[in-house]
């Protein structure tokens, strides 16, 4: 159970805004906060915009945080520069969402798996990388002779395992998926979703699971964090998130997955949710779902609402709490 | 029911029953690649290869570049060689493309201005190549502040007419080839920097450069394995199609008497010549100028040939 | 009663490219009817976009090549054989389609309402005002809020979900009897596709339009298709109506594809079933059934046999050995739903 567990990665008060010419400042990520325990799946969902790729990207170091802390293993990382930024490169990896974006095209696979070993000195000697490079392609259900092809010559699906590949190739700890397969077939998202959980129990490795495909992210999760607007809305272990909403956007987000069954899914209520998300450019204080949530009263366009722990590691930010 | 039992009988037929054995998925197998590999420069290649245009250029051009370099050892005619005799005579057997006005042989000199023409728009190229990719390079990796003053000295060059910059350095070093190239190439590896600093601004945001930042890849590695491959294809075709540009520049400025002196000569200048003659004696102009077109001719469907392969917007 | 309005026979296509002859679509038949929502499934390169685009005359020559003997008959026309200027008729007003991607499908430096009314002018003989008011009546119908205000703005102002509103509003503007949605949210987030679904649903109700809904995704057509064909490298495997091929799916692809995805009351990081693989390359397009190297249930015949189609009712056919006779006797099963629900 969490509460045992150790936690591999504290994210307080993180924010991250980018500011932008003359219109100002963009919220891309505001005063979020979650802990990742060593061996679990943390999901994180949302639209496109709410900020979670950023919040993702952000803890990978990709992007410099604005505020907040980020502490890994209880080692602050949050401005890391140097051989230390490389001791948590080593361990932190991050797989992408674009299987086409993701992968330079003018280098053959192997090249691209070997990129982080010759980084880190892993695995000196040409036949040793050849072996372990080889080792990694069969870990992701490729054949060895894939190493000398070029990226365009494989599928979506295939261009993702080898992203994956990369990614273990540092022997990495903690990997963060940034919708790793939102942009596959659904015949191609279970082979992906397979293998990652596969790889979890075989090497023990802990995720952070970016998505906006609530289905999925409940089946790979073990707790599951919903974002709106750079706002963290609620947080939950996934099937208590699933079966008991709390926050009228998790609510309106659940009822929105079609279901496939064509009965159900034709007398299924879709709860209304008017309008779309709106600008995160200096935003007001006050609750952002606000404009579009069926329950917002006077507090929710003046007050900001915290997380606040409902019992069973249950968080849900919302005044009707 | 009856019509689907007909249905049903229908599939098997002649296959005997021994066919009917289960072999399930094999792996290996279904994530086996049909095509044969091919990297990107081969798959640009083949492409070019199937396009006649482009090749049929291609050829010209070695021809052209062959002449230049042997034309001139095997004539029995130099090109300072008077003829006072005949001057402004027109093609003969002797003269394959008659004498100019000084009685020189126009055949010998259209090879050796080739040599001064392509070699100042190969040069020319070269030189802007490898200025524009730095500069443009260091400008979009770095962004920023350095991108910004960087990119308005860039602007400041632009605003300066090329001839202002090819009288002044006239001055300085005298007319002639290099006070020329040094003029040509201030000036014109502008375009390229601003090109090469845009594609570099938009790679540095692509996720398999992220992921190189990720897997803790140095900054110059990053420059050479992932943004200066992924923008080759786009500097070559922008250097093919400048170096006509270099060519018709040199050509202009020689044409006006700003370019090469006597007694070595280049296209444009012996189309200057040949212009005051042009009313009597066309070919004294035809010659130079035919050289002239078809080289440019030539470079630029070679280089429409070579976006047509290489550049990744147009290859669906 | 209902009219038929589309019959697609035996439709091939093939693209010439560097590599060889890439055969994206190899014999495809199905029909529309008047009003009714017909949805092709089917993974990225199994031809279903390329099946619809050819519906609408959009296989551009000397690249692609619709074969001689294939047939598209709209309301009793022979559509491969129009002239230019039949296929300009005929589209945007007989026939009209909504894109993947409402980034890229609408032109950025037009304003809206100009978009939509270009279309209305194109194919009606009417006067501006009445084609504006008929835009705000458009823009109206498919949930624009402020449409006189929203009618003057650019592309830019409007967010992906407004956008493929937009889209869809060009698309309906000359009435046309068949609309084609390719992946029409796959570009959009959860909440904001279902609205569009939703909005679809309402539309095809309501204006009685036929529509030929593409998607990879089978949840997405559950609550809006009438019938649905399942397409696999360049064939339809199955088709059936809604009921049939969700709860009697007769292909093992079918069946493969609806346990693909997890239910949310299903087990957490239980393994899905999956489809071992990837989709065969139509370069080289497999001997035999075209699913057969992902297939658990292959057999030897399938590898290099093309199965025929079995019906089970007017409605419902699958292309699979295992409704073979031999195969049955073999493994010795009545019903291949029992072999398949027995993974």
């Amino acid at each position: 159970m969490p509460e045992t567990k150790s936690k591999l990665l504290q994210v307080e008060h993180l924010k991250k805004y980018f500011t932008i010419r003359k219109k100002g400042r963009l919220m891309a990520v505001d005063d979020v906060s979650f802990d990742i325990y060593r061996g679990e799946t943390f999901g994180l969902v949302g639209e496109s915009g709410c900020g979670k790729t950023t919040c993702g990207r952000t803890i990978i170091g990709l992007y410099p945080a604005t505020s907040g802390s980020i502490r890994y293993e209880g080692k602050d990382i949050t401005h890391l520069t140097g051989p230390q930024a490389h001791w948590f490169k080593k361990r932190a990896q991050m797989i992408f969402q674009d299987p086409y974006a993701s992968l330079n095209p003018r280098m053959t696979v192997g090249d691209i798996i070997a990129e982080g070993m010759e980084n880190f000195g892993l695995y000196p000697g040409v036949k040793q990388r050849q072996q372990r490079i080889q080792e990694l392609l069969g870990l992701v259900g490729l054949n060895k002779e894939h190493a000398n092809r070029f990226p365009h010559e494989f599928s979506g699906g295939q261009r993702q395992r080898i992203g994956i590949a990369r990614a273990l190739a540092v022997d990495p700890e903690f990997i963060i998926c940034d919708e790793p397969i939102s942009a596959l077939d659904v015949s191609i998202q279970a082979q992906v979703v397979n293998l990652l959980i596969k790889l979890q129990q075989e090497l023990g490795l802990t995720y952070l699971f970016i998505a906006h495909d609530l289905s999925m992210v409940k089946h790979i999760s073990d707790r599951v964090a919903v974002m709106y607007m750079g706002h963290l809305v609620e947080l939950a272990a996934s099937e208590e998130l699933y079966s008991h909403p709390l926050h009228p956007y998790t609510q309106a987000l659940l009822s929105a997955i079609p279901i496939p069954d064509p009965q159900i899914e034709r007398q299924k209520e879709v709860l209304p949710l008017e309008g779309e998300v709106g600008s995160p450019i200096n935003c007001q204080p006050g609750c952002r779902f606000a404009s579009r949530c069926p329950h917002a009263m006077e507090r929710c366009h003046q007050e900001t609402p915290v997380l606040k722990d409902l019992g069973q590691a249950h968080l849900v930010a919302c005044h009707l709490f | 029911m009856t019509e689907q039992s007909a249905f049903k009988t229908l599939t098997s037929g002649d296959i005997s029953a021994d066919q009917f054995v289960r072999v399930g998925v094999n792996e290996q197998l279904s994530e086996q690649l049909q095509r044969p590999s091919i990297s990107y420069w081969q798959d640009g290649l083949r492409r070019l290869k199937k396009n006649r245009v482009a090749m049929l250029s291609l050829g010209l051009l070695v021809f052209i570049i062959l002449m230049c370099i042997f034309a001139p050892l095997i004539y029995p005619h130099s090109f300072d060689e008077q003829n006072i005799a005949i001057t402004n005579q027109g093609p003969t057997w002797q003269h394959i493309f008659g004498l100019d006005d000084l009685g020189r042989d126009i055949f010998a000199r259209i090879w050796i201005g080739g040599r001064v023409s392509l070699a100042i728009g190969v040069v020319g190229a070269l030189v802007s190549l490898l200025i524009g990719v730095l500069y443009g390079g260091i400008s979009g990796y770095f962004g920023g502040l350095v991108d910004d003053i960087m990119m308005r000295i860039v602007e400041i060059l632009v605003g300066i007419p090329y001839m202002v910059v090819v009288i002044i350095v006239s001055v300085f070093l005298g007319k002639g080839m290099t006070s020329l190239l040094l003029a040509l190439c201030m000036t014109s590896w502008t375009g390229l920097a601003r090109l090469v600093r845009g594609q570099v601004l938009q790679l540095k945001e692509s996720e398999y450069v992220m992921a190189a930042k990720v897997l803790g890849t140095p900054s110059y590695k990053i420059i050479t394995r992932h943004l200066i491959p992924n923008t080759m294809s786009l500097i070559i075709i922008n250097t093919t199609f400048s170096i006509p540009g270099f060519i018709f520049s040199e050509a202009f400025l020689s044409f006006l008497g700003m370019g090469i002196q006597p007694p070595l000569t280049s296209w444009g200048a012996m189309a200057s010549l040949g212009q005051q003659q042009m009313a009597y004696y066309p070919h004294e102009l035809i010659f130079p100028a035919l050289a002239l077109s078809i080289t440019m001719l030539a470079f630029n469907l070679l280089g429409d040939g070579l976006r047509d392969a290489f550049d990744p917007k147009l290859r669906q | 009663m209902t009219n038929q309005l589309l019959a697609v026979k035996n439709l091939r296509i093939s693209f010439h490219t560097y590599a060889g002859e890439v055969q994206a679509v190899r014999g495809v038949s199905f029909k529309v009817n008047e009003g009714e929502c017909m949805a092709i499934v089917g993974e990225s390169g199994s031809g279903k976009t390329v099946t619809s685009k050819a519906v609408l005359g959009l296989i551009e020559p000397p690249s692609g090549e619709v074969k001689a003997d294939s047939s598209i008959n709209f309301a009793g026309q022979e559509v491969l054989k129009f002239t230019d200027r039949q296929w300009r008729n005929y589209r945007g007003k007989d026939a009209a389609m909504i894109f993947q991607d409402p980034m890229t499908s609408l032109n950025p430096t037009m304003k809206i309402g100009r978009q939509i009314m270009e279309n209305i002018l194109l194919h009606n003989k009417l006067s501006r005002q009445e084609a504006r008011e008929r835009t705000l009546e458009l823009l109206r119908m498919v949930n624009i809020p402020n449409p006189e205000e929203r009618i003057n703005q650019y592309p830019y102002e409007f967010s992906g979900g407004m956008r493929q509103r937009v889209v869809i509003a060009i698309a309906l503007a000359c009435k046309p009897r068949l609309m084609i949605a390719d992946e029409p949210t796959t570009a959009l987030d959860v909440t904001i596709q279902a609205q569009i679904l939703q909005l679809l649903r309402n539309i095809q109700k309501q204006e009685h339009t036929a529509v030929i809904m593409i998607t990879h995704d089978l949840g997405v057509v559950a609550g809006m298709a009438d019938y649905i064909s399942v397409m696999y490298a360049g064939r339809i495997v199955e088709q059936g109506t809604v009921a049939e091929i969700f709860s009697h799916p007769q292909h093992p692809y079918t069946s493969a594809l609806l346990k693909a995805v997890p239910s949310l009351n299903q087990e957490n990081k239980a393994r899905l079933q999956i489809i071992p693989g990837t989709p065969p390359d139509m370069i080289a397009p497999p001997q035999g059934c075209g699913f057969a190297s992902r297939c658990q249930y292959c057999m030897k015949v399938c590898q290099h046999r093309d199965p025929a189609y079995t019906s089970f009712s007017d409605t419902h056919q699958a292309a699979c050995w295992l409704h073979d006779d031999l195969a049955k006797a073999a493994f010795d099963y009545q019903d291949v739903s029992e072999v398949l629900n027995h993974a």
